[in-house]
């Protein structure tokens, strides 16, 4: 493959001045779409659609790019400032962001975070760039078995990580695979529990979940935790320093190349960047010496966690570029643009392409550079929210959680949830489950179940599909091994509710 | 000093009341006057959004637009939520929506209480193509050994669609209805839509697609895949060796149509206005072009002709879908 001149041809185009300034107002775009949560990046490339039809094919889709791989970046800051998770994939983040930020260490947290995201997102490229092709093959073997088994493989990692308590852990988890069924059933097309509400056929958004349960839940539990004490207090978290030490350094590297690899194979799949998210951290969690630190302020899984979300935008690519086929909302919407400018998409546009898609493959990489120089200053201002004292940050919360439901679908019903789903975040905090588990159940149990059920349909002799399938029947004897070996050493994981500092 | 200002104002105002009364009046014949409201029934970059953009950008292109659009998402609901929209909107001449036969579909099933009658049905636009596609090495080489083999056990293909109930699933149960198979019992596995079924069939895990044209075409031009028919009532130019359903001797066309909807008991004004926009706009060179781009065939029908189809559709898919257990139970 003569890959070296096309890249340098492609890094040639790229690297023009008006493709550098898409590309830079990409990033910033996306930067800013990541921060707000709701509106995520597939809507953001998709209302970007008629501004690119006055732009040439390279200039649009290195913009749109820039907001991909921007958004990625921009959702690890809300997570730690604030405790709310713009997007799903950065669920876990806030998980040990939070409690880092309020320990003083949210700068630490988010520089890393952002050093994570740009050596993820960078490894990633460089994935797609030498193993494109074999691993599009490869994602091919993945049909609904293999699915089902993976996701399993997921779930139980997580769950058995998250609860202290299996009982609580097991009764959260089913929450959420009871909120995930609700909406039109993809195989009957019929609406299940949907309560004759017609905006519920779409079912619930994660983000509105995720929102409400950390966000508003964290809002409620202020507003109780402090109830009745001295009025004037101007209690703040504070910015603290923001700059890693050499010890936060070296506990972050491993993580990072770790979870660059997990969201980079994942992303091959479909929910990838969600997957790798929860593998990452769980695999941190399991190799680390301090598990019990996980939950309460550790680098390593949230580290593991953002890079693993940025590598998955490469993996998630590969399907698109090799065969033509998107896997997720932002690539889907990709693909259209491709259309739209008269280009085919399918297995031969690497080929018949192949100057463009060079040129998108560099921009890529561009991107990564751009935002992390774009981003590493602006940690010093985000910092700054933090000395906004709590009860001033508290509103302000609210309001930001509520307009970013909103903005998901311009729906007052999710502003109506966001809120039921924060009282609910803070019952389960008060009762002592954790709303992980929940969010887990909720964002994994939607595919696990189709892939199930494809999976039983299209199979001659029942269930036995998931054994005779080798990759299934290796990812369940996996999970099996896992669990065995909790059982026996009694290794109990430890709780890791969301923001106990 | 002041009296005389305010007598001044009052003048003036009323001249300006009368000029604004006056102004109205002509409007009854006038038609748009300001912008009108087009909502697709799907999320901005899906199939609907494009049509949104595409009929923009040819009216503009053309210089048609009297008055801009205002575009607006309605994408919730599997398209009830510009149903419901349309039927708030009664009497409004000012907002029309796009949406495909799932305004049928819906109220057969039961999800909203709305149907075709219950809206202003405008035009039909567009339409895209179903086909039943195979990988490259499969045994099919043609549909009729698969509907043979579906004769003798209806549940021996499996067949993969993007969503239900859909024109995918009717090109999967029309023909097989045509040859006498037990159609209420074909397997149909559905995938996410938006490249997923593709993605088994190419990994060998669905032996059959029923699915969009489009995406299937690139495929078999890489020769990857076998396109086995199309649901064209005749074969297609982009496709000279593969047949329609005709072809094969099996009375099935099956129209993938996308249609403008306005509110119920619209302006004749603006009913008519529409209908005539429409006409001239698909003949003109631009729509032809944005046609070919999004791989869409002109599926033109008035407004009388457009509602006379949506009855006949309805009775079809109501037969089709009752021993499928899809249609609504209880009432009616």
């Amino acid at each position: 493959m003569d890959t070296l001149p096309l890249i340098m041809n492609g890094f040639s185009q790229a690297l023009t001045v008006p493709n550098l300034l898409a590309a830079f107002f990409g990033c910033f775009l996306g930067t800013v779409v990541g921060v707000l949560p709701g509106i995520g990046p597939s809507t953001t490339v998709a209302l970007m659609i008629p501004i690119s039809f006055a732009m040439n094919p390279a200039t649009a889709l290195i913009m749109m790019m820039g907001v991909y791989c921007g958004a990625m970046y921009g959702g690890a800051i809300t997570s730690i400032l604030i405790n709310v998770p713009g997007e799903a994939s950065s669920v876990m983040t806030a998980v040990d962001g939070y409690p880092l930020a309020k320990q003083g260490r949210g700068g630490v947290a988010m520089v890393l975070c952002q050093v994570g995201s740009f050596i993820g997102g960078t490894l990633s490229i460089v994935g797609l760039m030498l193993v494109a092709l074999p691993l599009a093959n490869f994602a091919l073997e993945f049909g609904p078995a293999e699915n089902f088994s993976v996701m399993f493989f997921a779930l139980i990692l997580a769950a058995t990580l998250i609860s202290e308590s299996m009982l609580r852990g097991i009764t959260a988890l089913i929450m959420g695979l009871i909120l995930t069924s609700i909406g039109t059933d993809l195989q009957t097309g019929l609406g299940r529990l949907t309560m004759g509400v017609p905006e519920l056929l779409d079912g619930i958004d994660n983000v509105v979940v995720i929102i409400g349960v950390f966000g508003i839940g964290e809002v409620l539990w202020y507003v109780v935790s402090t109830y009745g004490k001295e009025e004037t207090t101007l209690e703040r978290i504070g910015a603290g320093r923001w700059i890693p030490n050499r010890e936060e350094w070296w506990a972050g590297l491993g993580p990072i190349f770790r979870g660059s690899l997990t969201g980079f194979m994942t992303g091959l799949l479909a929910a990838g960047s969600v997957l790798g998210s929860f593998l990452s951290y769980s695999f941190e969690k399991r190799l680390s010496k301090h598990p019990e630190k996980f939950g309460k302020g550790a680098l390593e899984g949230m580290v593991a966690c953002e890079s693993a979300n940025n590598a998955s935008t490469g993996g998630a690519l590969i399907p698109l570029l090799t065969l033509g086929i998107p896997h997720s909302g932002t690539t889907a919407i990709l693909l259209t643009v491709l259309t739209m400018y008269g280009l085919k998409p399918g297995p031969q546009m690497m080929i018949d392409q192949a100057p463009l898609m060079w040129t998108v493959i560099a921009s890529l990489y561009i991107a990564n550079v751009i935002l992390i120089i774009m981003n590493l200053p602006a940690v010093g201002i985000f910092i700054k929210i933090l000395d906004i004292p709590l009860k001033f940050l508290m509103p302000i919360i609210l309001v930001f959680a509520s307009v970013g439901a909103f903005s998901i679908n311009g729906s007052l019903t999710d502003v109506i949830l966001v809120l039921l789903f924060g009282v609910l975040g803070f019952f389960m905090r008060w009762s002592g489950f954790t709303p992980v588990a929940m969010v887990l159940g909720m964002v994994l149990g939607d595919r696990m179940e189709q892939s199930l059920r494809q999976a039983l349909m299209l199979s001659s002799n029942g269930p036995m599909i998931l054994l005779t399938k080798p990759i299934s029947l290796a990812f369940l004897l996996l999970t099996a091994a896992i669990v065995a070996v909790d059982l026996m050493t009694r290794k109990k994981g430890r709780i890791a509710d969301d923001s106990e500092g | 000093m002041l009296d005389k200002t305010v007598r001044v104002a009052l003048v003036t105002f009323a001249a300006a009341t009368l000029l604004m009364v006056a102004g109205q009046g002509n409007a009854q014949q006038a038609y748009p006057t300001k912008p009108v409201q087009m909502v697709p029934a799907g999320a901005p970059g899906g199939g609907l959004d494009i049509h949104a953009r595409a009929i923009e950008q040819a009216l503009t292109a053309e210089k048609m637009l009297d008055k801009p659009f205002t575009v607006i998402h309605k994408g919730g609901g599997g398209g009830n939520l510009l149903t419901s929209y349309l039927v708030n909107q009664k009497g409004n001449g000012y907002v029309i929506g796009i949406n495909s036969n799932r305004i049928l579909l819906n109220e057969l099933m039961g999800t909203i209480e709305y149907g075709f009658k219950d809206v202003t049905p405008i035009v039909r636009l567009t339409t895209e193509y179903n086909c039943w596609v195979v990988r490259a090495d499969s045994k099919y080489k043609t549909a009729l050994d698969v509907l043979a083999d579906l004769k003798k056990d209806p549940t021996s293909v499996t067949f993969g669609v993007g969503t239900v109930p859909s024109n995918d699933q009717f090109n999967t149960l029309l023909p097989a209805k045509q040859k006498g198979v037990d159609y209420g019992k074909i397997k149909i596995v559905v995938f996410d839509a938006g490249g997923d079924a593709m993605a088994k069939l190419l990994g060998g895990h669905v032996p059959i697609l029923s699915t969009g044209l489009s995406e299937a075409v690139t495929q078999a031009e890489a020769g990857k895949v076998r396109i086995l028919s199309v649901s064209a009532a005749s074969k297609l130019d982009r496709l000279p060796n593969v047949p329609c359903w005709k072809d094969l001797g099996i009375d099935v066309a099956i129209y993938h149509w996308r249609g403008i909807y306005g509110p119920p008991e619209m302006p004749k004004v603006a009913y008519d206005y529409w209908n005539k926009k429409f006409a001239e706009m698909v003949k003109t060179k631009t729509w032809k072009e944005l046609l070919d781009k999004f791989e869409l065939f002109d599926a033109f029908m008035p407004g009388d002709e457009f509602t006379k189809m949506l009855a006949r559709d309805n009775e079809t898919y109501r037969e089709l879908l009752g021993p499928m257990g899809m249609l609504k139970k209880v009432k009616k």
